[in-house]
């Protein structure tokens, strides 16, 4: 372990003294990396990105940050830079005052702060802005400030807690390329936390999937979307999200609303001796046909996003979700075909993820 | 900068559209409020005779200063003055300390029941002055500081009204700009110095303007406090003229009454400027 990662020992963090919010995290952040914490709203990710920084009290385990047990250190001690979500900019500070401050305060030599502020105002390009208040300018440039306040500081630990929340679809696209170029330039450990899995999966080289306190999963984002942990981190992940459905497991067959599938044998020995699972499929591995190759569908209703349409079917009355080319064109009844070679199957009641046969691709 | 002026500038002129029934509102309750003041003014430059003959009229045909001349005369204004002065600067000074401190405090340290801890503050707000008045004047007897300027200023050190007005304010800043300085590893009162009370300014100005006036016109504290006629502030010398035997100086009266509402008055005026500055020149929020 290099000295400077980061590692969660069984870590909790608890308000009243009875509910964990946080249970018991283990987990080990390599220095250097872009490390997404993902999760809905409310299961612990800000909290967790918190406890780092030293503005959050840890109440069980222990935080490990550059070799040391930092619980009972102050956050002014932890050598972390932080963006935050509203970028908490001083409103009574200019641009070049809100960037200088923290400098001013390190005691850092005159002409180093210009060196470094000057370089972080030409990397975002604010160089024009320098005199202005935050209100003076527009979410976008009051972001960058932020970054450009939490980058001159050059900490080994950086910190950025929804930091594009607030941007507009298209400005948010641009500032997730920017920041992964700052990083590249400055490679400091980056720990980054989102509710946006696309955000995520874009910016993330290593995605913690967090639930109801508890890690779910922690991959690259690539494994954590071909192979989802457990029901959670698949339906999270992805959008529209993979089709989930209990289905039952009859001899060499699978019964999933309905129709009934052949198992391929690889995947009996991962099935074992399971008579009920969770069968899922992605979207885009579901295929309609206007030919009758498989069981018969109702289009329910179809989504033009763009890019690609979201066609919702009814299979034996239940909704699964299919994605196709935006010229695809639709019908009311339409024929099912599955690659069923990229199903997933979770157990029935633990919803952990049953495996994948040997050298399959999942990809 | 100048385009903001500009903007700031029509949003005036649109409000003061169609809203004259509003100003004429505004301008007799000035008028109701201004007179007696206007009046004092008037008066001072009148003769007792005159006071008297003129009766609600503010103006005289005769004006004179003979008035001022005599509260010199009779009175070391300067002393007078002074004396108000040193009261209400200790007062003034001191609450705003003691408000600014305890409201960080309250707002961001990390206190167990900050809540309670404010609530006390508050009841203090809820004992009449009347109440503490004997109390207060027996333990300052007892400390030897009867008949002195400190002895009047000693009670008053902090206020619960000044926490109560600066905690509300800090509350309005956003807890990320604290926790931002916090991790740049920025002590307390560098804090408190640079960014809350830069934020504030409007909200502890306001509180300057209140306690110093409060401590200036205040009388029954001083008047059981300070029996020497040199430590006299000047709302005591004011009683001075009010006599009941050779009859009152009306004139004189009205005379100091206006040299000693020029101060707050001052006061005031100057501190409204920054007031209105520190609103043009940023907003809390975000």
């Amino acid at each position: 372990m290099s000295t400077i990662d980061i590692e969660f020992k069984n870590v909790s963090k608890s308000y009243d003294g009875k509910n964990d919010i946080i249970k018991g995290i283990d987990l080990l952040i390599p220095s250097g990396q872009r490390t997404i914490l993902l999760g809905p709203s409310g299961c612990g990710k800000t909290t967790l990105l918190r406890m780092i920084s030293g503005l959050e009290t840890i109440t069980g385990g222990e935080l490990w940050m550059g070799g040391e047990v930092v619980n009972r250190l102050e956050p002014g001690d932890r050598n972390v830079a932080m963006v935050f979500q509203n970028y908490a900019l001083y409103p009574h500070m200019t641009v070049e005052k809100n960037i200088l401050f923290g400098m001013e305060i390190a005691k850092i030599a005159k002409e180093e702060r210009e060196r470094r502020l000057v370089q972080a105002l030409d990397m975002f390009g604010l160089t024009d802005y320098r005199g202005c208040y935050p209100k003076e300018l527009s979410g976008g440039q009051r972001q960058r400030v932020a970054l450009c306040r939490a980058l001159v500081k050059r900490a080994p630990y950086f910190l950025l807690d929804e930091p594009l929340s607030n941007l507009d679809a298209q400005l948010r696209t641009m500032a997730r390329a920017e920041l992964v170029r700052m990083h590249r330039v400055y490679l400091p450990t980056f720990i980054y936390v989102t509710h946006d899995q696309v955000e995520a999966m874009t910016i993330g080289e290593k995605i913690v999937v967090l639930n109801e306190g508890k890690i779910q999963q922690y991959d690259s984002p690539d494994v954590i979307y071909n192979q989802p942990k457990n029901v959670f981190v698949a339906k999270f992940i992805g959008a529209p999200s993979m089709n989930i459905e209990d289905a039952a497991v009859d001899g060499f067959d699978l019964v999933v609303s309905g129709t009934r599938v052949p198992i391929p044998a690889a995947w009996r020995e991962k099935i074992g001796g399971r008579t009920k699972v969770k069968f899922g499929i992605r979207p885009e591995h579901v295929e309609l046909m206007k030919e009758p190759a498989g069981p018969q569908v109702q289009i329910h209703y179809v989504e033009n996003q763009g890019d690609k349409k979201s066609i919702a079917f009814l299979l034996d009355g239940v909704i699964f979700m299919a994605t196709a080319g935006t010229h695809f064109e639709t019908q009311d009844t339409m024929y099912l075909k599955m690659d069923w070679d990229k199903m997933h199957i979770f157990d029935a009641d633990t919803t952990e993820n049953v495996g994948y046969p040997e050298g399959e691709d999942r990809k | 900068m100048r385009i903001r002026r500009e903007k700031e500038r029509r949003n005036i002129q649109i409000h003061s559209k169609g809203e004259w029934k509003y100003q004429v509102i505004l301008i007799v309750s000035l008028i109701i409020m201004m007179y007696p003041i206007v009046y004092m003014i008037g008066t001072s430059f009148k003769t007792l005779s005159d006071i008297f003959a003129s009766g609600l009229n503010v103006f005289t045909a005769n004006p004179t200063t003979a008035n001022y001349r005599s509260v010199f005369v009779s009175n070391d204004v300067l002393r007078l003055l002074r004396n108000s002065l040193i009261i209400a600067l200790i007062v003034t000074i001191s609450k705003i300390i003691t408000s600014v401190l305890a409201s960080y405090c309250l707002c961001f340290m990390n206190l167990k029941h900050p809540e309670i801890i404010f609530g006390l503050f508050t009841v203090s707000m809820f004992i009449p002055f009347s109440v503490i008045m004997i109390p207060n004047y027996l333990t300052l007897s007892q400390m030897g500081l009867n008949n002195t300027l400190l002895g009047v200023a000693l009670p008053q050190l902090a206020d619960a009204m000044g926490i109560y007005r600066i905690r509300q304010s800090m509350r309005s800043i956003p807890k990320p700009l604290i926790e931002a300085a916090r991790l740049d590893n920025v002590g307390h009162f560098t804090i408190l110095r640079r960014i809350v009370l830069p934020l504030v300014k409007p909200a502890v100005i306001a509180m300057i303007i209140f306690f110093f006036i409060n401590s200036w016109n205040e009388f029954v504290w001083p008047m059981l406090i300070l029996k020497r006629e040199e430590l006299y502030t000047i709302t005591l010398a004011l009683q001075t003229f009010m006599d009941s035997e050779s009859g009152s100086a009306w004139g004189s009266s009205m005379a100091l009454a206006t040299i000693a509402t020029m101060v707050p008055m001052v006061l005031y005026i100057f501190a409204q400027r920054k007031i209105i500055g520190t609103f043009m020149q940023s907003g809390v929020k975000e």
